[in-house]
């Protein structure tokens, strides 16, 4: 029986003590980003509703708030369970905890990831838009 | 009995299914670092040739039109400082940042391909750093909109 195959090495991939230590770290941080995470968001919703103008444009603000908080909220749920998982299964070397923690990780940059792509093209587009007004206006 | 099963005899491993896992997180990770990398070269670079007078008074303008009302008194100074710590330590965090992640990314994969377990503990370390960076920024972060928030309330 052989091991060629790179998938089949990461059996042999032991979580030893150093990366005890570091994952331990990791989720203690993760969960404190996440919870400033949350506060902040929160912050931004009552900032949006206190300084929101008046009429139609409140409406289409308020709606873009809330779709922003949806998405934050979504990605710092994600981080906090990485945290909560991987966090007990270092205690209790819960295989499944672990992985499901990993993949909580996995969509938390993969959210991310997608964003960026988003954010990218509007910058993008914003450039774009701004060279096109400043070479119309002359 | 269901916990026996789901409970690794020799500690915790890096198994098929969370090595796809930290496959994933990886790939997505230096995707991040290299965007973003790209992005912070991008905008530095535009600000530096198109440096002229009128590029730099439109943006002023915009600014000055997107700044919230300070606080009086003692309060104001604290959050101008507050304002300028966050400014200087956002730009000082974002390219750390960005080189964690990739650092992180490296040598993660390289641990998890070859199954080097010093590889994967430095690619564990670096998130490490990243995240601890990350927390930083997160809290100078809340700390700003804090004092927008108060001041939104107060003015």
């Amino acid at each position: 029986m052989t091991f060629n195959n790179s998938a089949d090495n990461t059996f042999d991939l032991e979580v030893d003590a150093t990366a005890r230590e570091h994952l331990r770290s990791i989720t203690s941080w993760a969960r404190i980003i996440a919870l400033i995470g949350f506060i902040n968001t929160a912050l931004s919703l009552v900032g949006l509703i206190k300084a929101g103008p008046e009429g139609g444009a409140f409406a289409i603000a308020l709606v873009f708030g809330l779709v922003f908080v949806a998405i934050m909220v979504m990605i710092y749920l994600f981080l906090l369970r990485f945290a909560n998982h991987t966090a007990a299964s270092l205690q209790t070397d819960n295989q499944e905890g672990f992985n499901y923690g990993i993949d909580s990780l996995r969509s938390y940059f993969k959210i991310i990831g997608i964003l960026l792509i988003i954010v990218v093209s509007l910058v993008c587009l914003g450039f774009l838009l701004f060279g096109l007004g400043m070479a119309m206006r002359g | 009995m269901e916990q026996e099963t789901s409970q690794s005899l020799f500690g915790l491993k890096v198994d098929y299914e969370s090595g796809s896992y930290f496959r994933e997180t990886t790939k997505w990770a230096r995707f991040i670092a290299i965007v973003s990398l790209v992005a912070v070269v991008v905008v530095l670079a535009f600000f530096l040739l198109a440096n002229n007078d009128r590029l730099a008074s439109e943006f002023s303008r915009a600014y000055e039109e997107n700044q919230t009302a300070s606080l009086p008194g003692t309060l104001g100074s604290v959050q101008q400082i507050l304002k300028q710590i966050s400014g200087v330590l956002f730009g000082i965090s974002v390219p750390v940042m960005v080189v964690l992640l990739f650092l992180f990314a490296k040598y993660t994969r390289r641990g998890i391909d070859a199954a080097e377990k010093e590889s994967f503990n430095t690619g564990l370390k670096y998130l490490k750093y990243f995240f601890i960076v990350s927390g930083v920024a997160a809290l100078m972060g809340l700390l700003s909109t804090f004092f927008e928030t108060i001041v939104l309330f107060l003015l």
